[in-house]
């Protein structure tokens, strides 16, 4: 699993001041983190609403990628989008699937003979349909707040790349491979301590939960030595 | 063509940035602006190096076939109409030439300055944000968690 990425952005008539401040999330909501069928996909996303683009990002276009055309409308067409930018993210949460895995390349090794990991990845039907919603929904959010055009990059394939899963923590066994304090059902005194525990992605990024289980991992071995 | 020839090549360089970027009231041709930071990318990265190196070869020989005037003696849109055609012809090394000539202007302390930036680290002077007042979360606020509860 990963956090598949979708980004629109909206273009606003008068200066924003968005260039200053922190390049993080400015303002989140989960509105649309919990399942509702109604969506037609399971799990969610949250919304990060981040600031606008620099000076360079504003020509290249950023994360959408629509560079602003060169030649004598260069001017003209940098002006109406530098300072005037905001962008939605959509940040999906993915789910374990059979397709998504790491495994051993077959051909490629390293300088010593080892084989390199080999990561495997497609963006299902699920995921696909939750960034369309997100999409759809951060158009409207852009529009409602006086954009006068939206852009959409429907998957940033520079982005989101935490990786997540493979060895899921469970109760049991037969399902998952490392129980509730991170050790590993099959093999003794073997601990499991990073994202790949994660039983789904969630729609955030991941690093304060993995600290969180880490803690709690740590706290397990503790008790366990005294 | 080595980065050493786009050296060599700087009067065609510069003519080609001032047609990606012209000149208007308040900003420079790029060619002022960008040129240090294009030759600067070629003779760090041999990648770009090529790329650029290509792009500028590709120019120089549709210009070649043109007019005897050559690129810079052209008219702009004579210019715009080659480097259209260069475009298509090689998408990588062009996009190339873009993103470098439009990196190297707009990270230039001159053209951050135009904007209405202040140039160079923004620790610890920080932003100067004028105060706003919150929007009205009482509607939000009301209706509770909307979270799953564990």
């Amino acid at each position: 699993m990963f956090h598949p990425y979708a980004m629109a952005r909206g273009v606003f008539e008068r200066p924003l001041g968005g260039h200053r401040g922190p390049i993080g999330c400015s303002i989140i909501s989960q509105e649309f983190y919990e399942t509702d069928l109604s969506r037609g996909f399971v799990r969610g996303y949250s919304f990060q609403v981040a600031r606008g683009l620099s000076p360079i990002a504003s020509a290249n276009g950023g994360s959408v990628g629509d560079r602003v055309p060169w030649g004598r409308e260069h001017r003209r067409a940098y002006g109406e989008r530098f300072d005037r930018t905001i962008t939605v993210a959509i940040i999906g949460e993915d789910l374990p699937e059979p397709d998504n895995r790491v495994d051993l390349d077959p051909a490629l090794t390293d300088g010593h003979g080892i084989p390199a990991p080999r990561v495997s990845y497609r963006l299902s039907e699920n995921s696909r349909r939750m960034l369309d919603h997100g999409i759809a929904r951060a158009r409207e959010v852009l529009h409602a707040a006086g954009a006068r055009e939206v852009a959409a990059n429907p998957l940033l394939r520079a982005g989101g790349w935490h990786l997540m899963g493979t060895a899921r923590m469970g109760r049991d066994p037969a399902t998952s491979v490392v129980d509730a304090e991170g050790r590993c059902h099959d093999v003794p005194n073997l601990y499991i301590v990073d994202g790949s525990v994660m039983v789904t992605s969630a729609g955030v990024n991941p690093t304060s939960t993995i600290q969180a289980v880490a803690l709690h991992v740590a706290d397990g071995m503790i008790r366990r030595r005294s | 063509m080595t980065p050493e020839r786009l050296e060599a090549k700087r009067d065609l360089l510069i003519s080609v940035l001032d047609t990606l970027i012209p000149a208007d009231e308040e900003f420079p041709e790029s060619g002022a602006l960008a040129l240090d930071h294009v030759l600067a990318i070629a003779g760090a990265s041999a990648e770009a190096g090529s790329l650029l190196a290509r792009a500028l070869e590709a120019i120089e020989e549709a210009a070649a076939g043109g007019e005897a005037r050559g690129f810079a003696g052209s008219s702009v849109t004579q210019r715009e109409e080659l480097l259209r055609r260069v475009e298509r012809s090689h998408p990588a090394a062009f996009e190339a030439l873009v993103r470098h000539t439009y990196d190297g202007f707009y990270s230039h302390p001159a053209t951050i300055a135009r904007l209405g930036l202040e140039p160079g680290p923004v620790q610890p002077r920080g932003h100067r944000i004028e105060p706003a007042a919150l929007p009205d979360l009482a509607r939000v606020a009301a209706r509770g968690p909307i979270f799953r509860r564990a």
